[in-house]
């Protein structure tokens, strides 16, 4: 007993002297990151890649920046992606104490944006050196506020040994070869094409698959048109829904069954057993799937008519931002710089899988060839993240597609809902 | 501590038989060997129940000693050949022994703060009945179910003014806080339960408050502080978010956030997550079975109504 | 001896308020304050009044939230409770499998809402676990795509719920079982009461404290409830497992609406209040009966 009157002494005094500095606390100010004497500053940088399940290569990267950079001490924090990189990051922003430069994606750099957060870096000189489509996803209200790092393609991961079963030697390229081919698979009891969507984004993503080539290939600027209000979703997006459709009716996906699947849990998990064929999925999951060991493709989605290829849909990925409250400015706009040249980011890109924005080679596996000289040619769209789909709430998008693939809502109907939710101006 | 709980028992409830102590069979005639046997029957079938129950569990349990290529293969069937490999990757990964030591000492400080401080403040809140303490008694009610995510932004702007960012102190304060609504809810309605003539007893030999509080009442809470740490210990461990958001330092994570750090955001991998998980829970586990004694005594023998 | 010293009241009481009231009330009343202003991260904001409360409640999906989320607590209040209750009076009456039985029903609690989560989800789905339970034991009509069934979906994430926590509801009801003098119950014996009489007539008004317990267990685990609809349904399918802390988390961290997601906050804060003092005072009357 007398233990614990001491420990509770103890406590009680440090529960009361907490209470008390928070009382007088409130007024101080913080000094982040700041110079030190010998001229050597120290820069902190957060981001979700560099850890964890993803080391992509960025500790190689930051060697080399390191190495080039002696007067400029680097710290790199790591913090585990999604949710509980927004919940830190957020709190730290909103405190003035994230890092000097912070990793974000075309999502934040919009809501970042709006909220002041991050700096100014249309003069920097990089900036001349991202392709004028992928502008708008590092700029917010017309000025540049990230550094891109990558450009991933999203298709179809095709398994070519469970083709060869069924006596097929291609993945396919448009798509009524396609539905010939898992009609195939079908008829021989072999595993097809699986589109888990109890999260709701796997739908998503392969409307916009489908929308590469069968909107956008005709209308490569429908985002910046239906942004004016010149194009609707019921004037223009009937095929990607209808080829979802043609999936369900034929008997080739269990629609109904796919929005009580998980992506997270049976996606990846299953192709990689050899339990589908056929898994839509991004660049980034590239070095995952290669563990599989069986022969593999990486396709654009065959949307095409017979004989018309298809277009790539590329995702921009990861960026980098230079907080606004940065008391090392020029350190940040170093590291940057330093990223922003390909040679610098080959690691990193290589790493993803993924196309390098300011030119030069991107992956190197032969299982990505058919997505590069696509992306080569031109063919490729850039996900309308920054656009409508930001500016509808994803999950009305979300939720109308997963009444479409449950049967409450025909093909107008879903493209109304989406009219409504992501029109300009709702 | 027991004999204080002799001392100090309510002198209107008798030491109660307490129910389902064990019958002696002392008998050998034959329908008492029948029933006896159709009693056992029905023990093993509760028990065999309650593995099918948590079937899900086990399931998890089997899966992390199987190879990826095992599971994939047939994820509902039985193990092919069993392998240690998954455990010995996750403990390097997640730096399992200084990750859980970080995690014990932060669940047992935790725990003691948020039971003292909250069994203090319940005291006066039940036995004092003016608006007042009924206005601070919803206050703490308030809190029983505040989302963390709506206050983590202040409060992670207080704690860096404090500068207790990065401090295992930080972190105590900050789950004591959370934790302290139920506590008192918890404590407050127990008290009410006590009689007050002990403490005017107490107050007669010439107890001060503070030690009448630690010496008579508190222990008198055994049965609803065991209630409230199996509770209280299972949110601060298997808490992801405050770790995460307010540590920097990698050698100060708990386990439970390692593990979810390690996890490869685009698809769930059994070998890799299973293991961490259960790993991350052994500890617990372990405190949990030398707790349980202590509070199944206590409930027994302090049985208060 | 409380009456007579203001002074130990305050020294009682000093410890919790000074941590309380520093790291959650205050933290809690900015956050709050922001549901009258349209800020959207920053330092910008202007007061807009209760603009974003007549926004919150123009919201159908609000509306359903706050459906979806009393639902969810009701039927995990009520099924959880019961489970618990009955796991607890079959084991009060055999003692020699209490303690292993109880410990086995405990294993659930101790993994992590998340980790459950992800193992039911694999459960779950169509070609999973549940499904091939239900087929393997004759019952093959009853499958379904849970986790895909707008009408089935709330309810199967408040069966992952319950799941992980009618152990811990038992071992609750055990306590109070443990309480119950065998001297009442001989009394009920002789004077010819059968089971049912005598759980109705003696242990169930006696198991009152416990019960108190796991009804406030469960309503903040309930109403509160995160992990479990983020993890295994992210809201969907249609919307349908949609909860109000969802709607915050999606106002605060994926649509920097902090306004929004503040008045939202209000909302789940006065829900609670208001559900937890009825069934405190309820409880409480209940136990004062005896």
């Amino acid at each position: 007993m007398r233990h614990l009157n001491r420990a509770l002494c103890a406590l009680t005094s440090a529960a009361l002297a907490v209470g008390v500095l928070a009382g007088c606390g409130s007024g101080s100010s913080s000094s982040s990151s700041s110079g030190g004497s010998s001229g050597t500053v120290t820069l902190k940088v957060e981001g979700w890649k560099g850890g964890g399940a993803e080391p992509a290569n960025v500790a190689q990267v930051n060697a080399a920046f390191q190495a080039a950079h002696p007067n400029i001490k680097l710290d790199y924090s790591f913090v585990p992606p999604n949710d509980v990189y927004l919940q830190k990051l957020q709190s730290q922003l909103i405190a003035g104490d994230a890092a000097d430069v912070i990793m974000v994606d075309p999502q934040k750099v919009q809501t970042w944006g709006k909220s002041g957060y991050l700096a100014d870096l249309t003069q920097q000189g990089w900036t001349s050196g991202v392709p004028a489509n992928l502008k708008p996803f590092v700029s917010y209200q017309g000025k540049v506020l990230a550094a891109p790092m990558e450009l991933s393609p999203v298709g179809i991961y095709t398994n070519l040994d469970i083709l060869a079963k069924a006596g097929i030697d291609s993945a396919p390229t448009d798509f009524p070869t396609f539905l010939d081919d898992l009609a195939k698979l079908k008829a021989k009891g072999l595993p097809g094409y699986s589109l888990p969507d109890a999260q709701g984004y796997m739908a998503e993503f392969v409307m916009l698959l489908s929308a590469a080539t069968t909107v956008y290939g005709q209308t490569p600027d429908w985002d910046q048109q239906f942004m004016a209000g010149k194009v609707t979703f019921p004037q223009s997006f009937q095929k990607p829904l209808e080829q979802i459709q043609a999936l369900g009716t034929r008997g080739l996906v269990d629609l109904k069954g796919s929005v009580g699947t998980d992506e997270v849990t049976t996606g990846e998990p299953d192709f990689l057993a050899g339990k589908s064929a056929f898994y839509a999925g991004g660049s980034w999951q590239a070095a995952a799937i290669q563990k599989g060991g069986f022969k593999l493709a990486f396709i654009p989605w065959p949307g095409g008519e017979a004989g018309v290829a298809p277009s790539a849909l590329v995702f921009p990925g990861t960026m980098w931002s230079v907080n606004a409250k940065t008391k090392v400015s020029d350190a940040a706009k170093a590291y940057l710089d330093f990223w922003a040249k390909s040679e610098n980011l080959a690691p990193y890109v290589q790493a993803e899988a993924a196309i390098s924005p300011f030119g030069g080679a991107g992956g190197t596996s032969p299982f990505l060839a058919t997505m590069a000289s696509t992306f080569a040619s031109g063919k490729f769209t850039l996900m309308p993240i920054n656009t409508w789909l930001l500016n509808a709430p994803e999950t009305q998008i979300r939720s109308a597609l997963q009444g479409f693939l449950l049967g409450k809502s025909d093909v107008n109907a879903t493209l109304q809902a989406f009219q409504k939710a992501a029109a300009p101006g709702s | 501590m027991s004999s204080d709980m002799s001392t100090t028992r309510h002198p209107s409830v008798p030491p109660a038989r307490v129910l389902g102590a064990d019958v002696v069979v002392s008998g050998g005639d034959r329908p008492r060997i029948r029933r006896r046997t159709r009693r056992r029957l029905i023990e093993i079938l509760l028990v065999v129940a309650a593995l099918v129950y948590v079937g899900p569990f086990l399931f998890t349990l089997l899966a992390s000693f199987r190879t990826a290529g095992d599971i994939a293969a047939d994820p509902l069937g039985l193990p092919r050949h069993l392998t240690l490999d998954n455990y010995k990757t996750s403990v390097q990964e997640i730096h399992y022994f200084s990750s859980a030591w970080n995690a014990v000492l932060l669940t047992v400080f935790s725990c003691l703060a948020i039971s003292v401080v909250g069994s203090m403040a319940a005291y006066p809140l039940a036995r004092i009945t003016s608006r007042l303490s009924t206005a601070m008694y919803r206050m703490f009610i308030l809190g029983l179910t505040v989302p963390v995510f709506v206050i983590i932004g202040p409060l992670y702007l207080l704690i860096r003014d404090l500068h207790l960012l990065d401090s295992r102190f930080g972190l105590v304060v900050i789950y004591t806080a959370l934790n302290l609504p139920v506590s008192v809810f918890f404590y407050t309605s127990f008290v009410r339960q006590i009689p007050a003539e002990l403490e005017e007893a107490a107050a007669i030999d010439g107890c001060g408050p503070l030690r009448t509080f630690f010496t008579i009442i508190f222990p008198l809470m055994r049965p609803v502080t065991g209630t409230l740490l199996t509770f209280v210990s299972l949110q601060v461990w298997n808490n992801l978010v405050i770790p995460l958001v307010f540590l920097q330092d990698p050698g100060k994570s708990t386990v439970m956030a390692n593990a979810y750090s390690f996890a490869d955001p685009h698809t769930l991998q059994p070998t890799q997550l299973f293991p961490a998980a259960l790993l991350g829970v052994l500890p617990l586990f372990v405190l949990f079975l030398i707790f349980q004694r202590q509070v199944v005594s206590g409930m027994t023998s302090g049985a208060v109504k | 001896m409380l009456q007579r010293s203001r002074r130990t009241w305050v020294l009682f009481l000093l410890p919790a308020t000074a941590i309380y009231g520093t790291f959650i009330l205050y933290p809690l009343v900015r956050g709050v304050l922001l549901s009258f202003t349209d800020n959207t991260g920053g330092p910008s904001s202007n007061f807009v009044g209760t603009e974003q409360y007549r926004k919150l409640f123009d919201d159908p999906q609000v509306v359903d939230a706050l459906k979806h989320t009393v639902l969810y607590a009701a039927v995990v209040l009520v099924v959880q409770t019961g489970l618990g209750l009955l796991a607890a009076s079959i084991l009060a009456r055999r003692p020699r499998v209490r303690r292993v039985v109880s410990n086995i029903l405990l294993l659930p609690a101790l993994i992590s809402p998340v980790m459950a989560s992800f193992i039911w989800s694999y459960l779950y789905r169509p070609d999973g676990g549940i499904n091939a339970f239900l087929g393997d034991i004759g019952l093959g009509r009853l499958q379904q795509v849970w986790l895909g069934d707008p009408s089935i979906a709330l309810f199967a994430v408040a069966a992952v719920n319950i799941w992980m926590f009618v152990g811990y509801s038992c071992v609750i009801f055990l306590a109070g079982y443990a309480g119950i003098p065998q001297d009442a119950l001989d009394a009920a014996a002789i004077d010819g009461a059968n089971g049912w009489q005598r759980f109705r007539g003696i242990e169930w008004p006696m198991l009152a404290p416990a019960l108190t317990v796991n009804v406030t267990l469960s309503l903040i685990g309930t109403l509160g409830v995160f992990d479990f609809p983020f993890v295994l349904t992210g809201g969907g399918p249609m919307g349908s497992t949609s909860t109000l802390t969802m709607l915050i988390y999606r106002d605060i961290f994926t649509r920097t609406d902090f306004g929004q997601g503040a008045a939202a906050a209000v909302v789940l804060l006065v829900l609670v209040l208001v559900v937890s003092s009825a069934a405190g005072s309820l409880l409480r009357r209940r136990e004062r009966a005896i």
